[in-house]
C-alpha cells in the first residue's frame, strides 16, 4: 500500500489516501472516496527528478504519489520515458551528454558554421549582393570616407594598371576600382561583395610603385573571390544566434564575447587565404608577387606599436603584418 | 443590508520551490543534447520537460503545480514564429514597400498570438487536479498590446510603466483557477513610482556610456586625426562596465520591485497573494550567478536557475481566507500552442 493525495478534478478538496493493486485495477481508498479503474487506462507520469508521481484518471481525477520507492513497486514498469528519467540522474551518462555536447558545439564552430556561410553566400542572388554593397559603400562614405584627391589621370592609369591582372587559371577578372579617403582608417582597402574595390590615397601615398597597388587589388579580389564578406557576415549571425541561445537565459551580453571571438578567428582565415590567393593571381599576372610582402611590411611599420594590443592577439582580426609578410614570402619560394 | 458572517480563518501558505541543481543539470544536458543530435527537432519536448521540472517542484499548502503542454503544439507553434522572424528580418533588412507591409501584418496578428499565448500557458497549468484559464478578450488584447504598445515605443518608453500596468491587468483579472477568479489592483501611479527610479537611472547611464563616446568621435572627425588609442581603450571599458552595472545590478533590483509590486497586488478570489524579495539579495544572487555562469563557460546555468527560482519563488506567499479546498472546477477548451513561442523568439517576456 502507497499513500497518496487524491484530488477528484471538480475541486480543490485534497483526498489522503491509500493506493494498491487489485489484479489489473488500481484500487484507491480514502475519507470520503474509493474507486477502482483499470491500470490501462490511467495516464501515469514518468518520473521526473523528485518530483511526486502523476496518475491521472481519464475523467480528470489525480492522485500525487511523493512516495517514489513505493510508487514504483507498486506500477513497476509504467509510465513513458523512464528511459530519460534514468539517463538524467546517471552520473556516468550525464558526463558523457556533457563531453558530447561539448564536442558537437566545438564540430559545430569549426565546421558547421563555415560550411553553412559558405551556402548562405553562395546562394545569395546578385541583384541582393549588389544592393547590400552599394548601401556599405553608402554608409561608408557617410562616415568614414571622404573623396579621393588622387587626380583623375592617376586613377585612370592604376584602373588601366589593374586590366593586367589575371586569375590563377589565366582568364580576366571582373571587379570596379575606386578611390576615396579617410582621415581616420588610415593605409587602407577593401573589398565589396559585388567586385568593388574601394583603395584608400593614403595607401596610394605608401606604395613606392603600382604593383605593390596590384599586390592589394590581388588580396581584395581574394576576399571577392571567396565571397568572404558575405560568409563573414553569415558566420557572425550564426555564431550571434549560438551564443544567445546558450548564454541567452543569463546575459546577452554574456553572449557577445565569444561572437567577437569567433569572428576574430574566421577573420584571420580569410586573410590568410586571400594572400595566397593574391600570390597565384601576381603570378599569372606576370608581377612579382614578393610585392605584396613588401607592401605588408611598410603598412607594420606605419602600425608600429598598435599592433596586437592586450589579449595576445587573440582579438586581432588581422594575422600580425609581419607574420603575414613572412608568409607570403614562405608562398612565393614555394611556388618558384 | 450585509449578512452576518463569520470572519474566515485566515492562515499563510508558502510558496516553495524543491528542484536540485545537480539534478536539473542531469535533465537540462540531456534536454541539450537530444536537441543538439535531433538538430532542434526535440526542443519542444525539452521544453516541455524543463517545464514540467519547474511546474512540479512549486510546492503550495503541500500541492504542486503541473504543466501540460503538448510538444507537437509547441512545435508547431515554434514553426511558425520562425517563420515570422525570417519575414520580420528580411523585411527589416531590405527595405521596400513590403517591409511596410510586413510590418503591419505582423503587427495585427502579434496581439492575437500573445493572446492565444496567454491562454496556452495558464489553460496547460494546474494545480490539485483543477486548470487555470485565461479568458480576456481578444479585442482588448488589441487595445493593450497594439494602443499602449504603440504609444510606448512612440514615448521614448516613458509610457512603459502605463504600459506595463494595463498588460498586467489585463492578464491578471482575466485569470482563473477553476471557477476562482483571479484580480488584480495596482493602479498606474504606483507603477511609475516603482519605475521612477529606474528610468533616472536609465537615463544617467545612457548619458554616461555614449556622451563621451559621441564626444572623442565628433573631435576626431573635426581635427582629423585618429583618436587616441589608449582613450579610446579606456573608454571602450567604461562602456562596457556601465552596460554589465545597467544590467547586472539594474535588472535584479527591477526585477525585485516589479515582482512585489505585481504579485503583491493579485488576488485568487479572496486569497491575497503576497511577494516579498529583498531587491538587494536578488542582486547578489544574480550577480554571483553570472560571475560562475562565465568562470564556467556556462555549465553553472542550471544551478543558477534553480538558486534564483528557489529564491524568487520563496519570498512568495498566499494569505488564505479560508481553505483552498474550496475551490471548484471551471471548463475551457483545448487550444493551440501559437502565440506561445512567437512570444519566445520574439523576445517578449509575458512574465507568467
Amino acid at each position: 500500500m502507497v499513500a497518496g493525495v487524491f484530488f477528484d478534478g471538480r475541486s480543490a478538496q485534497r483526498h489522503d489516501v491509500t493506493l494498491s493493486l487489485d489484479g489489473a485495477q488500481l484500487y484507491l481508498r480514502g475519507a470520503g472516496c474509493e474507486r477502482r479503474d483499470a491500470v490501462s487506462v490511467l495516464r501515469i507520469s514518468a518520473p521526473l527528478g523528485r518530483t511526486p508521481r502523476l496518475i491521472r484518471y481519464a475523467d480528470g481525477a489525480v492522485c500525487e504519489v511523493r512516495d517514489a520507492a513505493g510508487f514504483d513497486a507498486l506500477l513497476e514498469s509504467q509510465g513513458q520515458g523512464r528511459w530519460l528519467h534514468r539517463a538524467e540522474s546517471s552520473a556516468r551518462i550525464v558526463v558523457a551528454s556533457l563531453l558530447l555536447v561539448a564536442a558537437l558545439i566545438a564540430a559545430g564552430l569549426y565546421w558547421g558554421v563555415p560550411l553553412a556561410a559558405n551556402g548562405v553566400a553562395a546562394e545569395m542572388p546578385a541583384s541582393l549582393v549588389r544592393q547590400f554593397s552599394r548601401q556599405t559603400l553608402d554608409v561608408l562614405d557617410h562616415q568614414w570616407l571622404q573623396p579621393s584627391t588622387l587626380p583623375s589621370s592617376r586613377q585612370d592609369a592604376l584602373r588601366v594598371a589593374a586590366q593586367r591582372l589575371r586569375s590563377a587559371e589565366g582568364s580576366p577578372l571582373a571587379f570596379k576600382l575606386v578611390f576615396r579617403a579617410s582621415k581616420t582608417m588610415g593605409p587602407n582597402a577593401f573589398a565589396l561583395p559585388d567586385g568593388t574595390i574601394v583603395l584608400l590615397d593614403e595607401l596610394v601615398a605608401l606604395a613606392d610603385n603600382d604593383d605593390e597597388l596590384m599586390a592589394v587589388v590581388a588580396h581584395e579580389l581574394g576576399h571577392v573571390r571567396h565571397r568572404h564578406g558575405l560568409r563573414l557576415m553569415a558566420q557572425g549571425a550564426a555564431v550571434g544566434l549560438l551564443a544567445t541561445w546558450w548564454f541567452g537565459d543569463v546575459s546577452t551580453l554574456l553572449a557577445t564575447a565569444p561572437t567577437v571571438l569567433a569572428q576574430a578567428h574566421y577573420s584571420r582565415e580569410f586573410e590568410t587565404e586571400a594572400d595566397d590567393d593574391a600570390v597565384r593571381t601576381l603570378r599569372a599576372s606576370g608581377i612579382a608577387p614578393e610585392c605584396l610582402a613588401t607592401l605588408l611590411r611598410k603598412l607594420a611599420v606605419t602600425q608600429k606599436g598598435r599592433e596586437s594590443q592586450g589579449f595576445g592577439g587573440l582579438l586581432d582580426s588581422h594575422p600580425a603584418l609581419l607574420a603575414r609578410a613572412r608568409r607570403v614570402d614562405g608562398e612565393v619560394s614555394a611556388g618558384r | 443590508m450585509q449578512s452576518e458572517q463569520t470572519p474566515a480563518e485566515r492562515t499563510v501558505e508558502a510558496l516553495r520551490f524543491n528542484g536540485s541543481g545537480r539534478e536539473y543539470f542531469g535533465i537540462w544536458i540531456v534536454n541539450l543534447l537530444l536537441t543538439l543530435v535531433t538538430l532542434g527537432l526535440y526542443s519542444p519536448w525539452a521544453k516541455v520537460r524543463r517545464l514540467q521540472y519547474f511546474y512540479r517542484n512549486t510546492e503550495l499548502a503541500a500541492s504542486t503545480f503541473d504543466y501540460h503542454g503538448r510538444p507537437l503544439a509547441i512545435f508547431w507553434g515554434r514553426l511558425l514564429a520562425i517563420v515570422m522572424l525570417v519575414v520580420y528580418h528580411f523585411a527589416t533588412t531590405y527595405l521596400s514597400i513590403w517591409t511596410v507591409v510586413a510590418l503591419i501584418v505582423i503587427g495585427l496578428a502579434l496581439p492575437w498570438l500573445l493572446h492565444n499565448a496567454i491562454r496556452f500557458r495558464l489553460h496547460y497549468s494546474s494545480y490539485r487536479g483543477l486548470r487555470f484559464s485565461f479568458r480576456g478578450s481578444r479585442a482588448q488584447a488589441y487595445v493593450v498590446f497594439l494602443l499602449y504598445g504603440l504609444l510606448t515605443f512612440f514615448t521614448a518608453y516613458l509610457a512603459a510603466p502605463l504600459f506595463h500596468q494595463r498588460l498586467k491587468r489585463y492578464q491578471h483579472n482575466n485569470s482563473w483557477f477553476g471557477a476562482t477568479p483571479f484580480s488584480f489592483d495596482v493602479s498606474v501611479g504606483r507603477f511609475y513610482r516603482a519605475y521612477l527610479p529606474f528610468m533616472i537611472a536609465f537615463a544617467l547611464l545612457f548619458v554616461a556610456a555614449f556622451v563621451p563616446l559621441g564626444l572623442v568621435i565628433a573631435a576626431s572627425k573635426h581635427s582629423g586625426t585618429k583618436p587616441d588609442p589608449h582613450t579610446v581603450q579606456l573608454m571602450m571599458i567604461g562602456f562596457v562596465a556601465i552596460v554589465m552595472f545597467g544590467t547586472l545590478v539594474l535588472t535584479p533590483l527591477w526585477q525585485a520591485v516589479i515582482q512585489n509590486l505585481i504579485w503583491s497586488g493579485t488576488k485568487l478570489g479572496p486569497h491575497q497573494m503576497v511577494s516579498r524579495v529583498s531587491p538587494w539579495r536578488l542582486v547578489w544572487i544574480q550577480l554571483s550567478n553570472a560571475v560562475l555562469v562565465m568562470i564556467t563557460l556556462g555549465l553553472f546555468m542550471p544551478w543558477a536557475t534553480v538558486r534564483a527560482l528557489r529564491y524568487r519563488l520563496g519570498c512568495m506567499h498566499l494569505e488564505t481566507q479560508g481553505t483552498l479546498d474550496a475551490v471548484i472546477a471551471g471548463g475551457e477548451p483545448e487550444i493551440g500552442a501559437f502565440g506561445e513561442e512567437t512570444a519566445d523568439v520574439f523576445n517578449i517576456d509575458i512574465g507568467l
